[in-house]
């Protein structure tokens, strides 16, 4: 029987507009370092090439935690450590870790990185939190709507008051 | 016969929606942890600690070395289902809890909805309404699975209608008092709910018929007496065993992070489950709309009585801000005056009040659908499988699981028995001091199996009640180099304190923390018994003392104080 495999997938969200060269993560899996590169270009699958979204895979024995640094290199090359923290990882077969890129007023350090449910290009943290929103409330509607019918014609032959 | 024919229909639909529900927890009950959020390693390794206890509500083997003072522990049902089960798999009461308790839970609401005059099949719409509701699933994610073991909320709640209604026996009076302090010992927040449901059930009753029918009193003064005695144990527990009272702000803020909102209310988004306790979806919108569109139809007995209460838990669950996400200010709400008095830290999750509505809620909603069935029944059909599309594809709880193995790093199993593994990992702060209470929930999942005594403290809500911390932070010091001097101390007051080895998280140290740490560790206890790399984490093991623990408790707890004062 084989070791058991975690597949971690890194999405790191940010501007669409060819600011950023390189998008790196650096971190231990079980004791082994691991530089994983992320990319834009659609050679990962899955991966919308040039939409701002840059994606990155690692593939190894799973871990509880990822204990990472995400540094992001603006066009002159220089690396701006947008992330350094622990992310919790609640399934040991694959997961999602994303983020999303702030833009801050500080010049030395023009992004902050804040963790998110799923990157989207651009810059909209909201579009699959109001997606979700959209649906459960069409759903209580048409729950209302159908509802509403039945009962009505429940009255009309004689159930109601 | 034919009630026989539903019964068993009822239990194989709820049985195969529960599989499919908290799936994937039916392919391997004993050793997957499905939660998403952190409470659930706490939740199995106090059912380990009761279980295998000479005292089951002060178990040595958490706590340490007070041992955990269980007086205020939230479910005597399930540390009760925990002795029963004991010589089990560790995780065999919760993994039950999580896929037995939804169907019992859902069986009682289906037989309670019958009582009320609802037919066969209709009457499934309450059991899935009630054992399948968001607020269940959110037990699930949170790792509460006890509160999925709630079939005394029905019973409660058919036993006193009958009791508040102008023909009440006493035998309803004592059945229904029994089923609320079953509901009391299932969960604080189940016996709050509870009670709040059978005040609007009996004070409707009297508003309607203008008397307190006899088995109604009786229900009532049986109520009080129990809650008196419940009341009386629990302050019977020792100042340790209770709750650190938070300042008001902080109490205000604790209530509003357990509240309903009202974006969680009939709905989620994927972050609720990254950052806001997996609350969404808390109530069903075909309930709802069903419950309260069937006011309308021809209400049975009880009907509105279950409607008003119903709806007033679901206003309280908004808390003391009404808002619509919990990162937003509100506006103050019908439980603000208790968190401004400081009941934040004990009314944590007005939240869970939403669990007697749902039941309330669904006994309506199966009851509309038996009524629209009279006039369209293939109407009815298509609502009644609306009922489960919503429990599977709406709260999706099958969508929403965590996956991971419960079983420990194997470096535990090199810990010298009988004595207390003290485990290591960085201190957190501030934003990022939610990763001390996940790790400390951890290392109560740990001892499950392996069996050990830890420091962590189950039942702390705030980092500042966790007893391995200043611990932690005492030893991280006695390991640095300036320290060297008082080795021999060192190891004869953690051997006094009964510590058999350092279990350290080394992955959550940076490379020179590491290097440093190990260095200590070894001038202090020669190598590393035991370094694992398995189980989702890298575990290097330092053997303290493999003496017998000698001593009495008392005397462990006067070496723990003595090196918390040098620590602070």
């Amino acid at each position: 029987m084989s070791a058991p495999s975690q597949t971690l997938l890194f999405h790191v969200a940010g501007p669409m507009d060819g600011e950023i060269a390189e998008v790196n993560l650096l971190w231990s899996r079980l004791g082994e370092e691991r530089e994983v590169r992320l990319s834009d270009d659609g050679l990962i699958d899955g991966d919308i090439p040039w939409d701002g979204v840059w994606t990155g895979v690692d593939v190894g024995p799973p871990v509880r935690e990822v204990q990472a640094r995400v540094l992001v290199s603006d066009l002159d090359g220089t690396p701006h450590q947008v992330f350094w923290g622990t992310v919790a990882v609640a399934d040991a077969r694959s997961a999602v870790i994303a983020w999303q890129l702030k833009t801050t007023q500080d010049p030395q350090e023009p992004w902050g990185a804040q963790l998110v449910t799923a990157a989207w290009p651009g810059s909209a943290i909201l579009i699959p939190e109001a997606a979700s929103i959209y649906i459960g409330a069409a759903w209580t509607g048409l729950c209302f709507v159908i509802v509403a019918s039945f009962v009505h014609v429940a009255r009309r032959t004689g159930v109601g008051w | 016969m034919r009630r026989a024919l539903e019964l068993g229909l009822a239990l194989v639909l709820f049985s195969a929606l529960s599989a499919a529900w908290s799936w994937p927890l039916a392919s391997d009950p004993w050793g997957l942890d499905i939660a998403l959020q952190m409470d659930s390693p706490n939740t199995l390794g106090l059912a380990a600690a009761v279980a295998e206890a000479e005292d089951p509500l002060h178990p040595d083997r958490l706590a340490w070395p007070w041992g955990q003072n269980l007086v205020r522990g939230d479910s005597f049902v399930y540390f009760a289902l925990a002795r029963l089960l004991a010589g089990g798999p560790p995780a065999m009461p919760l993994a039950l809890c999580i896929l037995a308790g939804p169907v019992i839970s859902a069986l009682a609401a289906e037989s309670v909805s019958r009582r009320l005059g609802t037919a066969f099949p209709w009457s499934l719409l309450a059991g899935v309404g009630y054992g399948f509701s968001g607020l269940q699933a959110t037990a699930v994610l949170e790792g509460y699975g006890f509160n999925l073991l709630n079939p005394w909320l029905p019973w409660m709640v058919g036993a006193a209608l009958l009791a508040s209604g102008p023909e009440g026996r006493l035998r309803d009076a004592g059945l229904a008092a029994a089923m609320w302090l079953l509901c009391v010992l299932t969960s604080a927040y189940a016996g709050i709910g509870a009670s709040l449901l059978l005040l609007a059930l009996v004070g409707g009753g009297v508003l309607r018929h203008r008397q307190l029918p006899r088995a109604a009193a009786l229900m009532l003064g049986l109520v009080l007496v129990l809650g008196l005695g419940w009341t009386a144990f629990f302050l019977s527990a020792p100042e340790d065993g209770r709750r650190a009272v938070p300042d008001l702000a902080t109490s205000a803020a604790m209530m509003r992070t357990g509240s309903a909102h009202l974006g969680t209310l009939l709905w989620r988004t994927p972050s609720v489950d990254l950052a806001m306790h997996s609350q969404g979806t808390l109530l069903s919108s075909l309930a709802l709309a069903l419950a309260s569109l069937g006011a309308l139809l021809r209400p049975p007995e009880g009907s509105r009585r279950l409607l008003g209460g119903g709806l007033l838990l679901v206003m309280l669950s908004l808390g003391n801000e009404l808002a619509l996400w919990g990162t937003d200010r509100g506006i103050p709400w019908l439980l603000a005056p208790l968190a401004e008095l400081g009941a934040g830290a004990w009314l944590r999750f007005p939240e869970r009040l939403l669990h007697p509505a749902s039941l309330a809620l669904a006994l309506l909603a199966a009851r509309c659908l038996s009524e629209i069935a009279a006039s369209r029944r293939a109407g009815a059909l298509l609502l009644l499988g609306a009922g489960v599309v919503e429990a599977m594809a709406i709260v999706g709880l099958p969508g929403r699981v965590g996956h991971r193995p419960w079983a420990p790093p194997t470096a535990y199993a090199s810990a010298p028995q009988g004595r207390a593994v003290l485990d290591l990992w960085p201190r957190y702060f501030g934003r990022n001091d939610v990763h001390e209470t996940r790790l400390s929930r951890r290392a109560v999942g740990y001892s499950a199996f392996h069996k050990r005594p830890v420091f962590s403290n189950a039942l702390n809500v705030s980092n500042v009640e966790d007893g391995r911390a200043p611990m932690s932070d005492w030893l991280l010091d006695r390991a640095s180099e300036g320290r060297a001097a008082q080795d021999d101390q060192t190891r004869a007051e953690l051997e006094a304190l009964g510590v058999g080895a350092v279990a350290v998280h080394m992955d959550l140290f940076t490379a020179t923390q590491q290097a440093e740490l190990s260095a200590g560790l070894d001038r202090l206890f020669g190598p590393p018994t035991a370094r694992s790399s398995d189980h989702g984490e890298r575990i290097w093991l330092w053997t303290v003392s493999e003496a017998p623990l000698a001593g009495a408790r008392e005397d462990r707890v006067a070496v723990w104080q003595r090196l918390q004062a040098e620590v602070r």
